[in-house]
């Protein structure tokens, strides 16, 4: 309970932090922060599967890949620029709202009824929610390729379009590197780029 | 449910052939007007024709009445449950049908004479076609929707009609406002059949009526409500009247037919048809009967203050239609419908007649420039006397008497006193216009010599003469060039005049004798008759009454335009008249001023607000551009800058926070 | 506890996978030709695709419903009469796609567009929460990137609008799923229905959520910001599929929640939000449209009250409002499809078509144009005689028959403005204006034309033969 308590702190600190600092680069620190916590949470409720996958995948891969694009893309190190930072009118209704929104919920949920047993239901899928089969990898393979099948496919598909969609949206902008020698011109402009930026 | 069909059903060739008929004339005289030339009008009359004598044949069985069922019902197709299409002749449509045609054979007789030699001659009698068919398709319908279909598409001839030469700039600004309006009309209808269907699930009219006593009260003024919003934009009530006197832009035979006999009675026919509502609703039928007696009044009024002979004629029309709608609005629905009868008779007679007077005189449709045309044409001066006599209501000289006196009677049976009395006094009020009009256009002497402003005409298009238009009308008008032909009207437009003669002098003794007159008997099953206590005023005595207010207009009206002395200084009086006429008359009591700062000022206003403050469009273009360099990062950036972005998640996260608080509030409340 | 795949659970979703490799194959053949896939080639073999797919699932449409992978997928009439009309909605816009995509990218731009489908479609056929999810995050992602296809800033600018906007609402959306999760232990809709959840304050917490979610993309307000500013940026044929697409399949699975996921006694508390907003929505769409210069905005104004009016015959849950609201959206599809149609053939590399402004003295340049679009501005104001007239009609008859009736009031209010606004484009079109620039034609459009002229056609063939699909209930076996 106390580390449920303790990450939950991290998770949502961290998570603030990232929506609210200056430069890309400590977003995105802010955000490996978040990630970690969220595997380490994911270890607590015996998910070990789950929270391996969470440091591989997202902390691993795709976070390493947000700092080469902010790197390659040269304004990590420069400030967000943020615009007129005043809150619209409406702001200070609506956060009241918002938080009285907030203070409902958590009421509701205290107040939540006992969880009714899937099996009762009658669900071909069963109750995937007990914690042991939940977390193994070997309960989790097999409910992925058979219960999930459907899915998993639709995800595997859901990737191919991300995949092709920024193909095809950065196709035409990304600089085309058709020659060598023009391949050398677009690094030297990029490198003067940089050094612009830095010198700022 | 059972569906309940009006009349008896059948098959019944003669009624398909009739409604059909114009429609073929249209599309022949549309598709081959350039060959047929004038023998188009020729055609298209006798279509006209044999409409009429197919529905004289059908007399027998729309008036059959076989065990309840009134009248005759042809099934055409079927729909969805509910939605059936068929074609009924009961005796309100048969009396309709007999206008329409009967009158409307006369008047495209007529036509051929007036329109000769116009460029598109053809083109006149196909509009003219399908505006029968139209109007045939919307009195012979046995449900809602097949009635708004002839609804919208009558309003589409008149728009036609109405803008016909539409080289005249005011013409199309009049065919406009007139199809806008009518328009507004048709929406009425249409959500009237929204509730209607939601109700019963039927657009039929059996279906409608078969329940009206099980409607909810408040839901039935409101189906009655959107119904008259229709009927008040097609037959020129208040509020809605204000196209009615700008449609007289058209050729005269169409104010006649359009304006004055057919079309604008719709809403006339519109109440009558729906009778079995209205007389279940007396809030309905007050806010009906209203505002017939308010447009009855008012049109009168200003029928005193124009100059134009039409315009004269329009106003006449709008306040008759106003007795009319009073009429069926209190719930004397045989003296509405009666007047219907009788002023499609008279006023056809009397735009006719001043269509021979227009014709003769090149256009000029101004009464001050008339005068003394009594014997340069003692025919059409016969053709208005009968007109004015029947119109004012002289009791048994003319037909209006006895219809008028329905209404007026009925209002005071039916418990309406105030309505009685608007009614007499309207009727003073239509005798004195009226005769004003006679006087000054056929006594003392021709006056088309005078210079304008000595007639006090300072403003002719302010004052309603389409003088400016008129000379190209002219022009385009002469275009074969046998001008001379203008000044000595053919036979063909003196045939249908002389004899709508006949019933405009004598039909109203169909209406003579009370409960047992042949008009009582035609019409005993139509409606319903509810217990009456007895009125306080004899019939006869109304009579009395109103003739009493009719001769003190008709002396008043020979007091200031026929007297000796009165025309000798025409002109001088004419143009004092003309000077002193008090605005809110001239201006129609400023009703198209107060629709345009009500309506069309405020929804720009409305629009302006709206676009500015709770639309924000996509990032101003300009700013866009210049940045565009950065491309992806940039516009992301930017997208923020905005603001917009915030505020859209902001709006979007309040949203869920209203959410929330419902479903937390009932989720704490569902805890066992 | 797991569950054997077999055949007849993958025939379930065969329209699904010949979709989703008919975008594979496009892609493929791009590849493989020598030079780009021609615009007409790309374009014909993916309808020809969904064509096919739309033959396949109308096979099925009379046989029993099937439950397939376990409850993931259901295939029964109601989804496929769904997935029908988002089909359509994919080839009737697919078939609209001009310059203002670039050739190089109309394959990419194709199959895209076919994976979109795909996902509307899943969420068609949904029978648990988590394909719902990916269904319709499928749809999303490839509209996100379709949205910012076209090379104007504009474009970028809906993209992210909508990237941004939707993914917090699907944020939301989650998070509702995953407490009716909480709530029932199974992700299945069918489990949901369980009366015992009826006191589970999870259920209402997590169904509000997940209605939130499906408001969003449906656009009601007050979650409808999003839908003007990224209709207006995206190319014309991507808001003609989203307005359509989006929609079917968001309310395919608002149905199914409704009449199949709700334990008993809950429907008319749980729902009612639902309702508020769409009566708010019928109101406010159409007096948003009264201020548009811009025919993609007006459509996301016109589509934001036309969900109202699908709502207003769902109220209620009763069997023929289903069948009302279904007859409605494929009307609504028709016109849609048709409007963007005629807006494409006025279309050269700007989209001269969107802009209202372009209209002016259009009925005198193109009569024949001009009087389609009128028909179809006045089917979507619900004038007779037209699919949408008729569909109203139907509406208010099941709304009132359903006990809410003040939904079909505020459904003739809304009516009555919206007529003012479609009125304003019918007569700038009919105006005779002697100031307008002639504006020239651009390259023909025989595909853009012949699908106004087939949604003509359907439209009327709609009015006069209505055909209800009797065959949608019951949603989950």
């Amino acid at each position: 309970m106390i580390a449920f308590w303790i990450l939950a702190v991290i998770m949502l600190g961290s998570a603030i932090w990232c929506i609210s600092a200056s430069k890309p680069v400590y977003s995105v620190v802010a955000l490996l922060l978040h990630f970690a916590a969220l595997a380490a949470m994911y270890l607590t409720l015996n998910a070990e599967f789950l929270a391996v996958i969470q440091l591989i995948v997202y902390s691993g891969a795709i976070l390493i890949l947000f700092l080469f694009v902010i790197a390659l893309l040269s304004s990590g190190v420069a400030s967000f620029s943020v615009g007129p930072n005043r809150l619209p009118r409406i702001a200070i209704p609506a956060i009241v709202l918002i938080a009285l929104a907030l203070g409902f919920f958590t009421y509701a949920m205290g107040h939540a009824g006992a969880v009714v047993p899937a099996a009762q239901a009658g669900s071909p899928l069963g109750p995937v929610g007990t914690a042991d089969v939940f977390g193994s990898v070997n309960d989790f393979g097999k409910a992925l390729f058979t219960s999930y099948l459907l899915p998993f496919e639709i995800t595997a598909l859901l990737l191919m379009v991300a995949v092709i969609g920024v193909i095809l949206l950065a196709g035409d902008h990304a600089p085309y590197v058709a020659t060598r020698k023009h391949a050398a011109e677009v690094r030297r402009e990029m490198r003067e780029a940089i050094l612009r930026e830095g010198r700022q | 449910m059972t569906h309940h069909v009006m009349g008896v059903d059948g098959s019944y060739p003669l009624l398909l052939v009739l409604w059909l008929l114009p429609l073929a004339g249209a599309i022949l005289a549309w598709a081959f007007g350039p060959q047929l030339k004038t023998a188009a009008g020729w055609i298209c009359s006798a279509l006209v024709g044999i409409s009429f004598i197919c529905a004289v044949a059908m007399w027998g069985p729309g008036t059959q009445s076989v065990s309840g069922a009134l009248g005759a019902h042809q099934a055409l197709f079927s729909w969805l449950p509910g939605f059936d299409f068929g074609l009924l002749m009961d005796p309100l449509s048969l009396l309709w049908t007999l206008i329409i045609t009967g009158v409307g054979f006369l008047i495209h007789l007529y036509s051929i004479g007036y329109m000769d030699g116009d460029r598109a001659f053809a083109r006149f009698f196909a509009y003219m076609n399908f505006f029968v068919f139209a109007m045939l398709t919307l009195v012979l319908s046995d449900n809602f929707v097949g009635l708004l279909v002839g609804w919208g598409l009558v309003g589409l001839a008149s728009y036609f009609l109405i803008g016909f030469w539409f080289f005249k700039p005011s013409a199309v600004a009049a065919a406009r406002k007139a199809f806008v309006i009518n328009v507004a009309g048709d929406v009425g209808i249409m959500f009237a059949i929204f509730m209607i269907v939601a109700s019963v699930h039927s657009t039929a009219f059996g279906d409608a009526f078969a329940f009206a006593g099980s409607y909810n009260s408040g839901w039935l003024l409101a189906i009655c409500v959107c119904l008259f919003i229709g009927a008040a934009a097609k037959s020129a009530q208040i509020p809605l009247h204000t196209w009615l006197p700008d449609a007289m832009e058209g050729p005269t035979p169409v104010s006649a037919l359009i304006h004055a006999a057919t079309m604008v009675t719709a809403g006339v026919y519109l109440v009558a048809r729906c009778a079995p509502l209205w007389s279940q609703n007396h809030d309905a039928q007050m806010l009906v009967g209203t505002i017939g007696a308010l447009t009855a009044i008012a049109g009168a009024i200003l029928g005193c203050a124009q100059w134009d002979i039409k315009r004269i004629l329009a106003y006449s029309t709008m306040s008759q239609i106003g007795y009319m709608i009073m009429g069926v609005g209190v719930g004397a629905y045989e003296g509405g419908v009666a007047h219907f009868f009788t002023h499609a008779f008279f006023k056809a007679q009397l735009f006719l007649g001043s269509g021979l007077i227009i014709h003769a005189l090149n256009n000029e449709q101004d009464v001050r420039r008339m005068g003394g045309l009594m014997k340069k044409m003692p025919f059409a001066f016969i053709a208005m006397l009968t007109g004015v006599i029947a119109i004012s209501g002289i009791p048994f000289l003319g037909a209006g008497f006895f219809s008028k006196d329905l209404v007026i009677q009925g209002a005071l049976e039916h418990g309406h006193p105030y309505l009685y009395a608007v009614g007499i006094i309207t009727a003073g009020i239509t005798a004195y216009y009226m005769c004003r009009l006679l006087f000054v256009t056929f006594f003392g002497s021709y006056r088309g010599d005078v210079d304008p402003s000595e007639l006090g005409i300072r403003h002719p298009e302010l004052a309603g003469t389409p003088a400016h238009g008129a000379d190209q009308a002219e022009a385009e008008h002469e275009g074969s060039g046998h001008g001379q032909a203008h000044h000595a009207p053919a036979w063909i437009m003196n045939v249908p005049v002389a004899i709508l003669i006949v019933p405009t002098v004598l039909i109203g003794w169909l209406m003579f004798g009370g409960d047992n007159s042949p008009w009582a008997h035609f019409f005993a099953q139509q409606f319903p008759h509810p217990q009456l206590s007895p009125a306080p005023i004899g019939e006869g005595v109304t009579g009395l009454i109103t003739f009493g207010a009719v001769l003190v207009g008709i002396a008043v009206a020979w007091w200031r335009y026929a007297t000796a002395s009165a025309q000798s200084r025409a002109v001088e009086r004419l143009r004092g008249e003309s000077i002193r006429m008090p605005g809110i008359l001239t201006h129609a009591y400023y009703f198209d001023l107060a629709l345009d700062l009500l309506f069309v000022r405020t929804s720009q206003l409305f629009g302006t607000i709206f676009g500015r403050f709770f639309d924000p469009q996509i990032i101003d273009g300009a700013v866009r551009e210049s940045a565009f360099s950065a491309q992806w990062l940039g516009t992301l950036v930017r997208s923020f800058q905005t603001g917009l972005l915030r505020a859209y998640a902001l709006l979007l996260v309040v949203g869920v926070a209203a959410f929330m608080i419902y479903y937390a509030v009932i989720a704490g409340g569902v805890h066992p | 506890m797991t569950i054997n795949v077999t055949n007849a659970d993958w025939n379930a979703v065969a329209p699904i996978i010949i979709v989703a490799i008919t975008g594979l194959l496009v892609l493929l053949l791009d590849l493989l030709s020598p030079k780009n896939i021609s615009r007409y080639a790309a374009i014909l073999l993916g309808a020809a695709g969904m064509i096919v797919a739309g033959v396949v699932a109308s096979l099925a449409y009379w046989s029993p419903a099937y439950v397939a992978f376990g409850g993931a997928f259901i295939q029964s009439g109601f989804g496929i009469v769904f997935q029908l009309i988002i089909l359509i909605a994919g080839i009737g816009s697919l078939i609209l796609v001009r310059p203002p995509v670039q050739n190089e990218r109309i394959a990419g731009a194709t199959a895209l567009m076919l994976w979109g489908t795909c996902g509307a479609m899943l969420m068609a056929g949904a029978g648990n929460l988590m394909v719902v999810f990916l269904g319709l995050e499928l749809l999303s992602l490839a509209l996100y990137c379709l949205c910012g296809l076209a090379d104007r800033p504009s474009s970028r600018e809906s993209a992210l609008k909508y990237l941004i906007l939707s993914s917090t609402a699907s944020g939301f959306m989650l998070y509702g799923m995953a407490l009716l999760f909480g709530a029932s232990g199974s992700v299945a809709f069918a489990d949901l229905a369980n009366p015992a959840l009826a006191s589970s304050a999870l259920l209402w917490v997590g169904g509000g959520l997940f209605l939130v979610g499906i408001a969003f993309k449906l656009s009601l307000v007050p979650f409808h910001a999003w839908s003007p500013d990224v209709y207006e940026g995206a190319p014309l044929p991507v808001t003609a599929f989203m307005s359509v697409a989006t929609k079917a399949g968001t309310l395919a699975v608002f149905a199914r929640f409704m009449y199949a996921a709700l334990p008993a006694g809950t429907a008319d508390r749980l729902l009612l939000p639902i309702w508020i907003v769409a009566a708010i929505s019928m109101i406010a769409g159409n007096v948003g449209m009264l201020a548009q210069h811009d025919l993609k905005r007006l459509i996301a104004y016109s589509g934001i009250a036309q969900v109202g009016y699908i709502l207003t015959a769902l109220a209620g849950g009763t069997h023929l409002g289903l069948r009302y609201a279904i007859y409605y959206l494929a009307a609504y599809t028709f016109m849609n499809l048709g409007a963007f149609a005629i807006a494409t053939t006025m279309s050269g590399d700007r989209e001269e078509g969107s802009h209202l402004a372009n209209y002016r003295g259009y009925g005198r340049r193109n009569p024949v144009g001009a009087a389609l679009m009128t028909f179809f501005l006045l089917a979507m104001a619900g004038l007779p005689p037209t699919a949408g007239f008729l569909g109203k009609i139907l509406i208010l008859s099941s709304s009132v028959g359903a006990g809410y009736a003040w939904l079909g009031v505020v459904l003739i209010i809304g009516t009555a403005i919206s007529l003012y606004a479609y009125a304003k484009v019918v007569r700038a079109m009919y105006q005779r204006d002697e100031h307008v620039h002639a504006f020239e034609g651009h390259a023909p459009a025989p595909l853009a034309w012949a699908s106004a002229a087939i949604c003509f056609v359907v439209i009327i063939v709609m009015t006069f033969y209505p055909y209800t699909p009797s065959n949608v209930l019951p949603i989950v076996k």
